[in-house]
């Protein structure tokens, strides 16, 4: 019993600093990126198609559709729509809260998940090994130019993301209450704070992040079965929506930190 | 120049506690060509995979001119690397890029300031080496078995490695293409090229090896001479020799 | 599938532009909504309470946003302390004597802080100093004294809705006086010793200048609006001329007298007020519930004068009518109902 729970201890500890290693190595070749640009750039290009522009209908969506319903009920409140309250909610709600962590969201499940197939499977298919023969780390060679384009695309996206938000709930707001909707948006704009983008951008980026850095662990964590992608998979998208809601929380505790 | 560029200590490799390689030394003699044979599940790929140091075992060393692949620095393993090929029993191909791609990845990786246009050249040159037509910007599911073994064992030649590492080369192959390869292996070895060889095909050993080395469950049974070992008695080794096609 | 890929470039191109298009537009608006750019002067204040007040609300010199209430907190002697700023193209408004305003009428807290500028010649107040509320005994001398620049709003009616608050607050504190002397006397009488009493005289003697006070300050308005009700009756008179002709005064013309009577009837009730409150205030002797009584009357009044004032000011300018009175019911507040 104890010598269990010791060797469990022992052997958590050796993947935990097996995964700072690997993630280590992992920032340390992102940062040596640009010198060898030729290689990545295109797989670079590649990843924001398929994580950002393809993401992009599926966002845009998701975020006018939550937009207009915050308002929707949001109505049903006394004063709700009337005060200037309403748009530090809407800021709080989907500028600093909602666009960052549903963007991730959809993201952990597109992506990421399609992340840690794909380098299971090429470590199955032993193309892993072909990198390595040829004198190319695959960690740089694929981990990197995913990393860097999944934080891209988070960013991008989540921009798109609050932009599509605000605008649905305004609109639908301005139909309910018949106020212009340039009024709303210039009152909008008068209540934006620069801590509101920052923490919107940082938190993009970090989801980012966190969600390439946690699929490309677990793609080439697979050892050589095939039966091992899917627990991978599953296992990455799981610790993915944890680490981005803890970063979440850390985030909104730093900036009040800073706003205080 | 080191007369013996890879040498195995003493080298231990498990899977679920089983060992498939166990206390195994070897030496690979530079300029030779050494054929390891043995029945399948003997452990030849693990072999040449960790004298390639593709893997890394958990005991022992491997050493690659003298210096312990597991504590090189990245750099000097990216050497390394560039100067050996590795020809994949399964192709291996880079299922997402294209067969021109895969050629020119190795190149890319020696000298990144390779222009296209010298890229373009010595993929053409490649493919024409071994009368492969092929449209280059093909992925690699769109061809056979065969042919992706083909494009492989380019993709390991193409940067002119020193040190050659041919995995079950002739499966999946047909008899044209197998002439074509042992032909081009044949190229290299008389250009003075350290060529090891996993394999059960006796045609192919008894053509290109210098040296045998047979394996059988993760040891070493027998080494020596071609001819030496496929003609001995010893009956440990009978079995093993039956087995070669 | 190729074809996507062969404007892969051009697309992400395309996403990432149009993204970072979307975020430099939106900085840029919010930042230029809120003067992000523009470098601040910060100063400090002292209120006696919170209410009304929040982070983010504008300072306000005549109505015109200068700058931002940064921070508020309670100090260690449970008053607020109130940080704001500047907008630094204002900062030479901000001269010595300036003094911090909470725009609290009967009409509940404005959304915004009010600054009247010193009026010493000198430079600006430097970063850093401490600005006076008029929730301080300091910023109230300020205004009273008149050193402050205080919208004049250079009309009648404006002048009355500015000096008016300070009136009632005046009468207020009055009446609380009345109050507490009439308990006091009451104990007095009940045989409590010779110290109360001779402190409820001294309470009396400062409650009459409390009330010549007042009744000087009732005496201005009264003058205002019998000022007023001259220009009323005048159509070639100032305020004719501050109205649009097709607007409230015609409406006040034309609406069968019913607001021009209802003016007049504050008016003379204001006068009766007043007559109340000077009879009480000349002899001491009338001192009782009564005076309080009086002088309820006299608040509820001008109060009913504000409001008239206010729906002048705001009919034909604003078009916002009368508003409700959102001031609770005092009692003995059913004294006027009935007769309006």
């Amino acid at each position: 019993m104890v010598e269990t729970f010791g060797r469990h201890i022992r052997q958590s500890l050796g993947q935990l600093s097996y995964a700072a290693g690997f993630q280590l190595f992992l920032f340390k070749e992102t940062f040596n990126f640009l010198g060898k640009r030729r290689i990545g750039l295109r797989v670079l290009i590649l990843q924001i198609l398929f994580t950002g522009v393809e993401a992009l209908s599926i966002i845009s969506l998701l975020s006018l559709g939550i937009g207009a319903v915050i308002i929707i009920q949001g109505a049903q409140l006394p004063d709700f729509l009337l005060g200037e309250q309403l748009y530090r909610i809407l800021i709080i709600v989907i500028a600093r809260e909602l666009g960052p962590l549903l963007t991730a969201f959809v993201i952990i499940a597109r992506s990421g998940s399609a992340i840690t197939t794909e380098l299971g499977n090429m470590v199955v298919s032993h193309e892993m090994e072909a990198y390595l023969s040829v004198g190319i780390h695959p960690v740089s060679q694929l981990g990197v130019p995913r990393l860097i384009g999944m934080s891209i695309s988070m960013f991008l996206l989540t921009v798109y993301s609050n932009v599509f938000g605000l605008l649905g709930s305004l609109t639908v707001s301005s139909i309910i209450t018949r106020v212009r909707l340039a009024d709303h948006l210039s009152a909008l704009f008068a209540n934006f704070y620069l801590v509101d983008i920052v923490a919107s951008i940082a938190k993009s980026f970090v989801f980012g992040i966190i969600i390439a850095a946690t699929s490309v662990y677990y793609g080439f964590s697979v050892s050589g079965a095939i039966t091992e992608v899917p627990v991978k998979t599953i296992r990455s998208i799981g610790v993915s929506i944890v680490l981005c809601v803890i970063a979440d929380g850390i985030i909104i505790l730093l900036t009040m930190l800073v706003t205080a | 120049m080191i007369d013996v560029p890879i040498v195995l200590d003493d080298v231990t490799i498990r899977f679920d506690g089983r060992a498939a390689l166990d206390g195994l030394s070897l030496e690979f003699q530079r300029g030779k060509s050494t054929a390891v044979i043995g029945s399948s599940g003997s452990g030849k790929s693990l072999v040449l995979k960790c004298a390639a140091g593709l893997i890394f075992p958990e005991e022992g060393d491997v050493l690659f001119e003298g210096r312990s692949i597991a504590t090189m620095g990245e750099r000097e393993y990216q050497q390394m690397q560039a100067r050996t090929g590795f020809h994949f029993q399964d192709a291996a191909l880079w299922a997402n890029k294209s067969l021109g791609e895969n050629l020119s990845l190795p190149l890319l990786a020696a000298d990144p300031d390779l222009s296209d246009y010298a890229l373009h050249g010595k993929v053409a040159e490649s493919f024409a080496s071994v009368k492969l037509e092929l449209d280059p910007s093909l992925r690699p599911a769109a061809i056979s078995m065969g042919q992706q073994k083909m494009v492989s064992f380019l993709r390991a030649t193409i940067s002119r490695p020193e040190i050659l590492f041919l995995d079950d080369s002739l499966s999946f192959m047909d008899h044209a293409g197998s002439r074509q390869l042992m032909a081009r292996i044949e190229e290299f070895k008389d250009a003075g090229a350290t060529i090891i060889i996993a394999t059960h095909n006796r045609e192919f050993s008894g053509r290109l090896a210098d040296r045998v080395v047979v394996l059988s469950d993760g040891r070493m049974v027998a080494s020596g001479p071609y001819q030496e070992v496929m003609s001995s008695q010893d009956p440990a080794l009978l079995p093993v020799l039956r087995d070669l096609v | 599938m190729k074809f996507k890929f062969r404007h892969a470039d051009k697309i992400v191109g395309l996403f990432t532009l149009v993204a970072l298009l979307l975020l430099v537009i939106i900085t840029v608006f919010a930042g230029v909504n809120n003067k992000w750019f523009t470098k601040k002067i910060y100063f400090t204040s002292l209120f006696t309470s919170a209410d009304g007040l929040k982070v983010g609300m504008g300072v306000n010199l005549r109505g015109f946003q200068i700058g931002r209430v940064k921070n508020i907190s309670l100090n260690a002697d449970n008053r607020v302390d109130l940080d704001f700023y500047i907008y630094v193209t204002y900062h030479d408004r901000i001269l010595h004597d300036s003094v911090l305003v909470l725009p609290s009428g009967l009409l509940g807290t404005s959304a915004a802080l009010e600054l009247y500028p010193g009026l010493v010649e000198g430079p600006p107040l430097p970063d850093g100093t401490f600005i006076p509320s008029t929730q301080t005994v300091e910023g109230k001398m300020l205004v009273k004294t008149r050193r402050v620049d205080r919208p004049a709003g250079g009309d009648a009616i404006t002048d009355i809705l500015t000096d008016l608050p300070e009136i009632l607050d005046n009468l207020n504190e009055t009446i609380v006086s009345i109050g507490n002397l009439t308990s006091s006397l009451e104990t007095g009488i009940k045989g409590e010793g010779n110290d109360a009493f001779s402190s409820t005289v001294r309470n009396i003697e400062d409650i009459s200048s409390g009330l010549d006070r007042s009744i000087r300050d009732v005496n201005d308005v009264t003058a205002s609006l019998a000022a007023l009700a001259v220009e009323l009756e005048d159509p070639t008179g100032l305020v004719p001329t501050l109205l649009d002709p097709n607007g409230s005064l015609d409406t006040l013309l034309n609406d069968d007298n019913v607001l021009w009577d209802h003016i007049l009837s504050i008016l003379v009730q204001l006068e009766g007020a007043m007559a109340g409150v000077n009879s009480l205030s000349a002899s001491l002797a009338g001192i009782s519930p009564q005076m309080a009584l009086t002088l309820d009357e006299t608040i509820r009044s001008l109060k009913e004068a504000q409001k008239v004032m206010e729906g002048l000011q705001n009919n034909p300018l604003l078009k916002r009518g009368i508003s409700k009175e959102t001031v609770p019911e005092n009692p003995g507040a059913d004294m006027r109902e009935d007769e309006f």
